[in-house]
């Protein structure tokens, strides 16, 4: 197998521009498109029925529901299926009951046989606690991480890993405006999933990063970013696969919620990796420029406590000392002294 | 630690996960659907149930007096027997409905004690059945089809009823007591077990499964609550008495009119100022039923409007269990000036028509009244009677969902149709890749995926369809710890150290990588639990659980299974020399 190498820096003018314009582009989506909001972000009433009526196309279901005030009509999956989503705004003074009754006779007058799927009616509170929730839990969700690789890393990784995770969440947001997906609670916890997916690539590669700078201290920026990207790849191909793998049935099967969902996933998956591979790691290497990631001093004692935990948790009773540096890190050492960024195993 | 200590804690673990798992195992596989169908039904069904076994059973032991018990009631069989045994009668052998009859000796009672123990042997094994489903993992309402409630407390509702702004203990404590009022009201309105419990700061969340008659939903949530004290009249009730003594035929149509909340004519011997009203005392399945009859006042002394708060208590002197009853100062004052005209007469406390208890007054009262009389268990559920007349903090209706029962199986069939297409999918490809090791990183998904199912089960927690897509992504990413190691593996391979070397080497570089990146997911699940609506909260419970098991299966039983199986060689990969 020939291996590929990235040139993951020397290349960062058409990585950062695809992601860049990639990034423009969602804000765009999001402020001149906007988003369908789900019914769980507007107040009113949603009901999803079964039409078992030969023959019935969504317009009838359209005229029978249009003496209700502000009425929606939708077809829900395929369109023989006979599934529709009737959606009507709460006005003042009519109740969730009145309502639910009304569409039940309009229905019943118009068609012969019909089973109510689904119904759910959201207050006007709960629709604005759940927009103040999610932005809450987002906010809340990525300034733990921050924090936590803050303390596990140092500052420019966080930063790094941070606004590549900005860049997925832009980017997703920007898919589902495009794709028209509802914002519900299931698209908020796609969101989340995927800052966590692909934080986890992120964590992988920069650990890379981290262990070549401590192995060589001499090391230009470039090949260290080179080293961090190319010597997990094969592991964030796999990764990707078998998270995509799971996935993927799950998008082609279901229905509603969970198929925008999984087909959010699979979009986060691909974008989670593109950024961890190529916008995390350029973050890092302008920001690592002027912020010095190699403290080496304090690093190489961290390292050695590491070690010794990861040993010890393992089960594996090592005495603490310091440890030999293993060939492979020698390998790329040498390469990082020649500067040539095409290193690597 | 040594590889005895690692092998002991691994079995101990799986243990563990499958004494959890085993309910959930027991209830899907071996109860019938109708069994399932009774664990959900209102306490009513239950008793219609119990009583309709009870019956058919002991029809059909006289009809068929010459032939052996059938399998379907085979049960009873053993009741027989442990009757027999009891009475001390030599014939403890069973196998004829005739055989049974005499057990309960049929002559004497006419099949009473045939049908009493019919009836509770049924009462208990639902009462079995509920306490395993207890602890099996439910699928959420979104599967199987039901109706949830989220409502928001209406703090203002509470302010006027204190009088001043409460503060966020009280208007905690308030929503907690509503919680228990509407808990308590489940058996009142048929209600079919339903899940209540408090969610955020000022929620309460309500699934009812199957399909709930919205009417009963609204006056569930109401409440009926007319909670009244009337005086009682004790002369009446005696002449009542012994006129009903001498029709026992009136009797019986006045106790099933009582019953049913039906019209019926009084006696002449009560004026029209006064009404004749059940007694009523709960059953073993918490339902009213009649134990008598009193002749109360039709006007009320005083409505449960002016109830501000009902208490168990002991009463200082006599050291007897009372009900502590506080009333508002309107109410006080009222009930004041009545008590002090009636001291020494009865004083009926009635819910609904229904007559709860009678005590005698003894002194004239204000707003803090007690009620004595009662025994332990009486007073207790008085308190909680008087309580649930009406919420202390109101509620309004946030959202309210309905699935179809229909659509619910749709969904479980679809969500494990992925689970296993995505599972064999994922399980194929670690073959592909990473050939003898890729079959140990298999094993340990599988493993992974029992603990998962076990945690659900044993935390009691419902799957519901977002927690089948956390379920889902779970499984892709728990091999993502075992691709990493066997990644690490091969480098040190390539680097040319030893297989057994290269994996120690291998988890332990591994380990940390792992952990960043896991605790990072888990964050943001923390962050959904605790701050995510109710669908996605399902969904972040698995995701945590499934990251904290992945853990466990990637860094200690792979780990495990890789020390034990690796020796001179290692299979990591399909090419001749493993990674180069």
């Amino acid at each position: 197998m020939k291996k590929i190498a990235f040139n993951v820096v020397k290349r960062r003018a058409i990585y950062m521009g695809i992601a860049a314009a990639l990034v423009v582009l969602s804000l765009l989506l999001v402020f001149i498109k906007g988003f369908n909001l789900g019914i769980d972000f507007e107040s009113g009433l949603s009901v999803s029925v079964r039409i078992e009526d030969p023959g019935v196309q969504i317009d009838d279901v359209r005229s029978a529901a249009s003496r209700l005030d502000g009425v929606r009509v939708q077809n829900v999956g395929s369109s023989d299926d006979g599934r529709y989503q009737i959606r009507v705004k709460l006005s003042d003074g009519v109740t969730q009951r009145e309502l639910e009754g009304e569409i039940n006779t309009l229905l019943g007058r118009h068609f012969k046989s019909y089973t109510v799927l689904e119904s759910s009616y959201i207050g006007a509170k709960f629709s604005s606690s759940l927009i103040t929730g999610s932005v809450k839990a987002v906010a809340i969700a990525l300034a733990l991480i921050l924090v936590y690789v803050w303390v596990r890393f140092r500052v420019a990784y966080a930063i790094s890993s941070i606004l590549a995770l900005m860049h997925d969440v832009i980017l997703l947001l920007g898919f589902i405006s495009i794709t028209g997906f509802e914002i519900s609670s299931t698209a908020i916890a796609a969101i989340l999933t995927i800052i966590g997916y692909s934080l986890n690539n992120t964590i992988v590669i920069f650990d890379r990063v981290r262990e070549s700078i401590r192995n060589d201290h001499g090391q230009e920026i470039a090949s260290v970013m080179d080293y961090g990207v190319n010597s997990s790849l094969t592991r964030t191909t796999f990764s990707s696969v078998t998270t995509l793998l799971a996935v993927i049935p799950l998008a082609i099967l279901s229905t509603g919620d969970v198929r925008s969902f999984a087909i959010c996933m699979i979009f986060g998956v691909v974008v989670g990796t593109y950024s961890s591979n190529f916008v995390a790691t350029n973050i890092l290497c302008l920001i690592g420029k002027t912020q010095a990631l190699d403290i080496m001093k304090q690093e190489e004692e961290e390292d050695l406590s590491d070690a010794a935990m990861a040993k010890r948790m393992l089960g594996e009773e090592e005495p603490l000392k310091l440890k030999k540096s293993s060939p492979k890190s020698q390998k790329s050492g040498k390469n990082g002294k020649g500067g040539d960024p095409k290193i690597l195993v | 630690m040594r590889k005895t200590e690692r092998i002991l804690i691994a079995v101990v673990a799986l243990a563990i996960c499958v004494w959890f798992l085993f309910p959930t195992i027991k209830w899907y596989v071996f109860v019938s659907a109708e069994d399932k169908a009774l664990t959900t039904g209102s306490s009513l069904q239950v008793k219609e149930y119990s009583q309709g076994q009870a019956d058919a059973v002991l029809l059909y032991m006289m009809e068929n007096e010459s032939e052996s018990v059938p399998k379907e009631y085979s049960f009873v069989i053993d009741l027989a027997k442990a009757q027999a045994k009891e009475k001390g009668t030599s014939k403890t052998d069973i196998k004829t409905c005739s055989d049974v009859l005499n057990a309960f000796s049929f002559e004497q009672d006419g099949g009473l004690a045939l049908e009493q123990a019919v009836e509770q042997y049924c009462r208990q094994y639902i009462q079995d059945l509920k306490a395993l489903s207890s602890k099996a993992l439910q699928l959420g309402l979104d599967l199987k089809g039901g109706m949830s409630i989220l409502l928001d407390a209406d703090v203002s509702s509470l302010e006027a009823r204190l009088g001043y702004a409460p503060s966020e203990s009280e208007i905690s404590a308030a929503i907690e007591e509503d919680v228990e009022v509407l808990k308590n009201r489940i058996d009142q309105f048929g209600m079919a077990e339903p899940e209540i419990r408090r969610q955020g700061d000022r929620q309460i969340l309500i699934e009812l499964a199957g399909t709930p008659d919205p009417e009963r939903v609204d006056a569930f949530l109401k409440g009926k609550g007319s909670l009244a004290f009337h005086l009682a009249d004790t002369l009446t009730t005696q002449k009542v008495m012994a006129y009903y003594n001498q029709y026992p035929s009136e009797y019986e149509a006045l106790k099933y009119a009582l019953e049913n909340d039906l019209e019926f004519t009084q006696p002449s011997v009560v004026s029209d100022d006064r009404v004749i009203a059940g007694m009523f005392e709960t059953d073993e399945y918490g339902l009213d039923s009649l134990s008598g009859i009193y002749v109360i006042y039709r006007k009320p002394a005083l409505d449960g409007g002016y109830l501000l708060s009902a208490e168990k208590s002991k009463d200082s002197t006599s050291n007897q269990p009372s009900v502590a009853v506080k009333l508002s100062d309107e109410g006080g004052s009222i009930f004041y000036d009545f008590t002090k005209a009636h001291i020494g007469q009865p004083l009926a406390i009635v819910m609904d028509g229904h007559i709860k208890s009678v005590a005698t007054i003894r002194d004239a009262l204000y707003s803090n009244v007690q009620i004595t009389g009662f025994s332990d268990k009486e007073a207790e559920n008085l308190a909680i009677l008087l309580k649930t007349a009406s919420l202390p903090i109101s509620v309004t209706v946030s959202s309210q969902q309905t699935v179809g029962a229909s659509l619910g199986e749709d969904s479980v069939r679809i969500g494990l149709k992925a689970i296993i297409f995505g599972f064999i999918l994922v399980v194929l490809i670690m073959v592909v890749i990473y050939s003898g090791c890729g079959l140990i990183a298999d094993l340990a998904l599988v493993v992974n995926l029992v603990i998962m199912v076990a945690t659900l089960g044993g935390f009691g927690s419902t799957l519901t369809l977002t927690g089948i897509a956390g379920l889902i992504l779970s499984v892709g990413m728990a091999v993502d710890a075992n691709v990493i190691v066997f990644e690490r593996i091969k480098d040190e391979l390539r680097a040319g150290s030893m297989p057994r070397k290269a994996v120690s080497e291998g988890f332990s570089k591994a380990l940390w990588t792992i952990l960043d990146s896991n605790i990072t997911t888990i964050i943001a699940a923390v962050v959904l639990i605790i701050f995510g609506s109710s669908t996605v909260r399902g969904f972040a419970t698995t995701l945590a659980i499934g990251i904290v098991s992945s853990l466990f299966t990637s860094l200690f039983l792979s780990h495990l299974l890789m020390d034990l199986t690796v020796g001179e060689r290692i299979s990591i990969s399909w090419k001749r020399r493993a990674g180069l």
